[in-house]
Parts: C-alpha cells; structure tokens; sequence
C-alpha cells in the first residue's frame, strides 16, 4: 500500500560519503533534511578486525565486492563484461566503511586535462575552487598527514600529524631519496591521536573491513553523529526505488520501499542523489516516465556514459629483514607523485599514484592474486614465509580517461525488486591504461629493488579493485554533453542536484573520496545560500 | 556439512596443498578436515556447495592422482577450495605459533614520530612538481573522447 505520510525540505538518497556531508551543511544550516538509506548502521564491534578469523571474513562477508557479500542491502551488479569488478558498500558510511581511507586531494592539471594535455574534458571549476572546501572536509573527517609537499600548492597544517610510516616506508622512502624520485608520507583519513572523542589508530591493518576503533573517518563515526546532532533526520534500512517529479516537471521526492516492506512516498523541495556512481546512475535510468523515457533528467544521453574505474597495477617487494607487515594502517604508509604528471617521453597520457601498504596475514599471503601461478604444496609455505612480515606493496592507481563506450546499462533481462534491469557494467581497460600500467610496473620494480627488496612480484591488473567508480553523470557547462552544471545541479531539472563520484569528467590519478567530499560540500553551501531559487 | 567421506577426500587434498615444511607443520597433523574445516565453512557457507561439488569430482575421479585433479580444476573452483583449506589451516594455534604470526594486534600509538622525517625536510626543499594550469576562464569546456577501442 502507497501513502503520501513524509515530508522534508531536502531529500537525501545514499548516507555515504557526499550524503553525509551534505546532510551535516544542510542541517547545521538550518534546512530540514531527511536521509535515506538502504543498509543499516555498524556498531564498531560488528567489524571482524579484531577477530581472529578477520582474513577469511574479509573474504566473504565482509568483502568489498557486493555480489560476493551479498548483504541485506546489497543490489547484484552485472560484471562479467567489465574488466574491473565493482567494490562499495551500502550502509550507513556508504563505502567510507571498507575504504582504505587514503585521502588525497586532486592535482591542479586533474581539472583541465584538456587542455594541458589534449586528452578527457575540463572541469567547469578547478583546484581553486575547491580548495577551501578541501580544508573544511579534511577537518570534519579527520585527516592525519603532513603539509609541505612539493607535488602539491602550497597549504594549510593537517588537523593531525602523520602516521608512523613503518619500517618500510623508511626503506623505500630512503630508495626514492636516493633515486631522487617524489615520496611523501600518507595523508590518511585516520586519526593519529585522539580526536573530536574518536580514539587514535592502534595500526591493527584491518581498515579494509571496517575500523574496530573508530579512528577510520568513515562518516557513520565521523560526520553523521554531527549530522544527526544538527538536526538531519536519517532513515535506514530502506530502498528507493524511483525518483518522482511534479506537473512542473520538478523533482518532487521519491518513492521507497521501508523496512517493513511497505511502498511509501516521500515529497521534498530538493532532492540531492549521493548513491555512488553506480547507484545515482541506476536510479535516474529506472525513473523513466513518458516525459523521460531514457531515465529522469537524461535529454543528454549522458548518464551512465563515460564510467572510469581506475585500473591497478601492484608489486610487492620480498625483504630479508623481519618488518612485522601485516600491522601497520591500510591505509597509506606513504605515496609518490613521481608518475603522475603527463610526460613527454612516455607512450602514455597523465600518470599514476602509487601508494605503499602493509600485505596482511598467512592467507593474504597464500592467496593475493599475482600474475604468477597460485603456489601449492611446498611452494605455497615457502610463499608464505617469504611474504609474511617481510614485505611491503606498492599499488599503482592509473587515471582512467573517459569514453562513452565504458557505461553503465540496465540489463533487459535480469531484473531487480522493483522489475526494473539490473544494473551492467560494460568497461575495458583501454590502450591508454595498459601502456601506463606496464611502465608502472617497470618502474616500482627499480623502487622496491633499490629500497633491497631480493624479488618482486607483480600484478599487472588487478581486477578484483574497482573501489573507484566514476563519472557516470559528469558535471559541465553545456547541457548537450553533461548531466549536471557546475553546482552538481541537473541541467535538465535544476531542483535535483547529484553530489556523489558520478559527477567527475575525469578521475585523476589520485583516491577520488576528498575530492567528493570537497565538491559535495561545496554543492551543499551553494545549495544553502540559493535555496529561495529551488 | 562435510560428511565423513568427504573428510577423507579433503584429507587427501590437503596432503597435497599443504605438505607442511621446515617452519610449518603438515595439514593433516592437525586434523585440518575435521573442526578447523568446519570453522573455515562456516565463516564462508557460500563456498561449501563448491566445495562439496569439488570434492564429489574427486571421488568420481576415482581418487586419481591427485595433483593432476587439482590441475584439472579451473582458476575459480582451486580459490575456492583453497580458501576454506588454507583459511581452516591458519586459523590454527600450532600453525600462527610456527609462523610467529599472532594475529592482527592493537598496538600502542606512537608517539614518537612518524620516521625518516630528515628525508621529509629534504623533499620539501625541492621545487614544486605539479603543472600550474591555465586560468579556468580560458579554458573552453570541450568534450573530447580521443581513446580509441
């Protein structure tokens, strides 16, 4: 049965990152808003980090992959014609909950790739647009690092200090020192020390399944406490399933499906989408009505087009020295920016970022999916011994440049709940990417060896890493290529802004989350002080 | 659950993917079939139909030898089959002792530095890397997709 019952100024869809801030401004600000979300909340001690059995949780239910979770809130994502399988979770903190919380802000030349480089598509705005807005989020988060980097402008102290880099770190940060290569040490969405009643990093590296200790800065712990504080109203453990738009053609709310399986109705002023690139895209192209036949908000075709999803390369690097890494945060011990700019002597365009981390336990070891054959028998104990405590990885992330043919569909014949087509992913890795991969490779072998590594080992692709899914309604100035303007609202319907990852036209080559946090905000304020113009 | 048959097959596997060596003890000297085998399943109940199918191609195979069963096996179903056994394996005491593996810990912070700091002051005397761009107002919002298939 279908009842018109709620009401809010500001409908949020997804409590993920950009839902999260953008219900904390909107609140603080005095705006009535209303959240809704399809998982639930975590309580700390639900992660399996302090379980002894965390690696094999983390292989099942408590893996990144949702169509390897299968959770109470997790919708099937079609992969099998994607090079890269899709990771996120769906609860309270959306993704920040597994994230390695790496946090990174975007370089200056990741807006205008265009023009520097005659590849992607300029951002209508740039770095310092958003540079005030990096700031703010990196003290709501609670971001541990170091200011003083020379592959960045210049900028403000950290709200925290580092994070002790590890014995590794010091060894391939002496290798780059000697190479005269860019390292420095991770900026991480972890805190250091005790901070706003969250308690410092005990280094247990299980950030990947969620943080038992609350120093990760996902926002279930970091943002939505203040959020709800303020006055936001969040909704768990309910589903949308289409967006709803008045006889003016605006949006008007959404129909949902609560946690008791009743189909409800909410009506809204605003309605701001932050359900991941994957969700955000799923649900525009479900709500189709006569007027929109190609999905809510769509006259440009764009949505679900031009889908990134940052390919991986890693090499781990085998040390004779006794280094305890299967601790430490994971998490960034440190990064380098030596690749990541546009060079011309490569065969490539733009570049990498490439992020040093600690490897795990025994079955992480056994198990880590190498280009080489799966050890067996002797040769998977001696693999563990090598491995275990003695190495350290580098993952090399590639900026994926867009192209329409990498898109986002709902199939025709597997269907969802709601009789609507699963979502498809359909993407491959492109000539520009494996070029840059290949070099990538090449070159963290001469940094693991120099920092005395006796042997690596690569992983060309990773495909099991597809944590950063973007650009599936890109921002822009011109309605014919863009979903959304520069203020994340629709060209199409100015009432509904979308303020999650789908929006980049490009992905850099650094971790997506500052930055959606950074544009999400900024949405969020614009939104606060135009809001008589919705 | 795995019925006492299929211990004995998965016995046989294990014999053979985990032999034991200098700094690890063999499988099948601790009982790796039995309750650690349940444990592992029911941490990840989703791969016991896989395993048990697994396990029911073996024994059709006759037994046959058994590396050339485990070579037979695709990429997916060899995952799947290691992951129970190798998860079973070291989630056990003797095994984590051997290995000098105590778990993932909380340590204490801190609070001495984060380390190779004298290196940090060196790189932060180098000249700037990033790219300054062109000023946003000069810079046309054209869409291009210039990688092909």
């Amino acid at each position: 049965m279908e009842s018109t019952d709620l009401r809010t100024e500001v409908l949020v869809i997804g409590a993920g990152l950009s839902g999260a801030i953008s219900s904390q401004r909107l609140a603080q600000a005095g705006v009535g808003v209303t959240c809704l979300e399809q998982g639930h909340w975590n309580a700390l001690e639900a992660y399996p980090g302090n379980k002894d059995d965390f690696e094999l949780q983390a292989m099942g239910p408590w893996n990144a992959n949702p169509n390897i979770r299968k959770g109470v809130a997790d919708y099937q994502i079609l992969d099998d014609s994607s090079d890269i399988k899709p990771l996120l979770y769906n609860g309270v903190g959306g993704s920040t909950v597994m994230f390695s919380a790496h946090w990174m802000r975007f370089l200056p030349s990741d807006f205008c790739s265009y023009s520097m480089d005659g590849v992607g598509v300029n951002w209508p705005i740039g770095y310092q647009d958003l540079a005030a807005y990096y700031l703010e989020t990196e003290f709501d988060i609670g971001v541990s690092g170091i200011a003083g980097d020379p592959a960045y402008p210049d900028r403000p102290a950290y709200p925290m200090p580092p994070l002790p880099i590890q014995r590794w770190g010091e060894r391939v940060a002496e290798a780059h020192h000697r190479l005269d290569w860019h390292w420095w040490p991770g900026s991480n969405a972890i805190t250091s020390q005790p901070y706003q009643g969250r308690r410092p990093c005990v280094q247990r590296s299980t950030c990947r399944a969620g943080c038992n200790e609350g120093a990760k800065g996902s926002v279930d712990q970091s943002i939505w406490p203040k959020a709800i504080k303020s006055g936001a109203k969040l909704m768990t453990g309910v589903r949308v399933s289409r967006l709803l738009v008045d006889k003016k053609g605006r949006a008007s709310g959404a129909l949902f499906v609560d946690a008791e399986g009743r189909t409800r109705q909410i009506k809204a002023d605003v309605v701001i989408m932050a359900a991941h690139a994957i969700g955000t895209a799923r649900l525009l192209l479900k709500s189709t009505s006569p007027a929109w036949p190609d999905g809510l908000a769509n006259s440009s075709g764009q949505i679900g087009r031009n889908l990134m999803m940052h390919p991986l390369s890693r090499m781990v690097g085998f040390f004779d020295e006794p280094m305890g890494s299967w601790q430490g945060h994971w998490g960034q011990s440190i990064y380098s920016l030596e690749f990541a700019e546009t060079r011309a002597d490569n065969d490539f365009v733009r570049g990498s970022k490439w992020n040093l981390s600690p490897t795990g336990g025994p079955l992480t070891a056994a198990l880590y999916p190498l280009d080489s054959v799966q050890p067996m028998g002797k040769n998977l104990h001696e693999h563990v011994d090598k491995w275990l405590g003695r190495s350290a990885l580098w993952g090399m992330t590639g900026e994926d440049l867009p192209h329409p043919n990498n898109h986002l569909i709902l199939d025709k014949d597997q269907l969802d709940a709601d009789g609507d087509g699963l979502p498809r992913l359909v993407y491959k890795t492109t000539e520009n990417s494996k070029r840059m991969l290949e070099f990538m490779s090449k070159r963290a072998r001469e940094s693991l060896l120099e920092a005395g590594a006796y042997e690596v080992a690569k992983q060309t692709l990773a495909p099991e890493a597809g944590w950063h899914a973007l650009g599936t309604c890109r921002m822009g100035d011109d309605p014919l290529n863009s979903v959304v303007d520069r203020w994340n609202c629709c060209h199409d319907i100015p009432n509904l802004l979308i303020v999650d990852g789908s929006v980049f036209p490009t992905s850099s080559c650094v971790n997506p989350a500052a930055t959606i946090a950074a544009v999400a905000a900024r949405a969020a304020n614009h939104l606060i002080s135009h809001r008589q113009e919705h | 659950m795995i019925n006492e048959k299929s211990q004995e097959l998965m016995t046989n596997l294990a014999k053979y993917l985990l032999p034991g060596s200098e700094s690890q003890p063999p499988a099948v000297d601790l009982n790796i079939s039995g309750p650690p085998l349940e444990r592992a399943l029911a941490v990840r109940p989703d791969l016991e139909s896989v395993v048990t199918e697994i396990l029911e191609r073996f024994k059709e195979s006759g037994e046959c030898e058994t590396a050339n069963f485990v070579d037979s096996l695709s990429a997916s179903d060899l995952r799947s089959l290691l992951t129970v056994l190798c998860g079973a394996y070291f989630l056990l005491p003797e095994v984590r002792k051997a290995l000098g593996y105590s778990g993932q810990q909380a340590l204490t912070p801190s609070r001495g530095g984060f380390g190779a700091e004298e290196l940090v002051v060196s790189q932060m005397g180098k000249a700037k890397r990033y790219r300054t761009p062109p000023s946003m107002e000069s810079i046309p919002s054209t869409m291009v997709d210039p990688i092909p298939e």
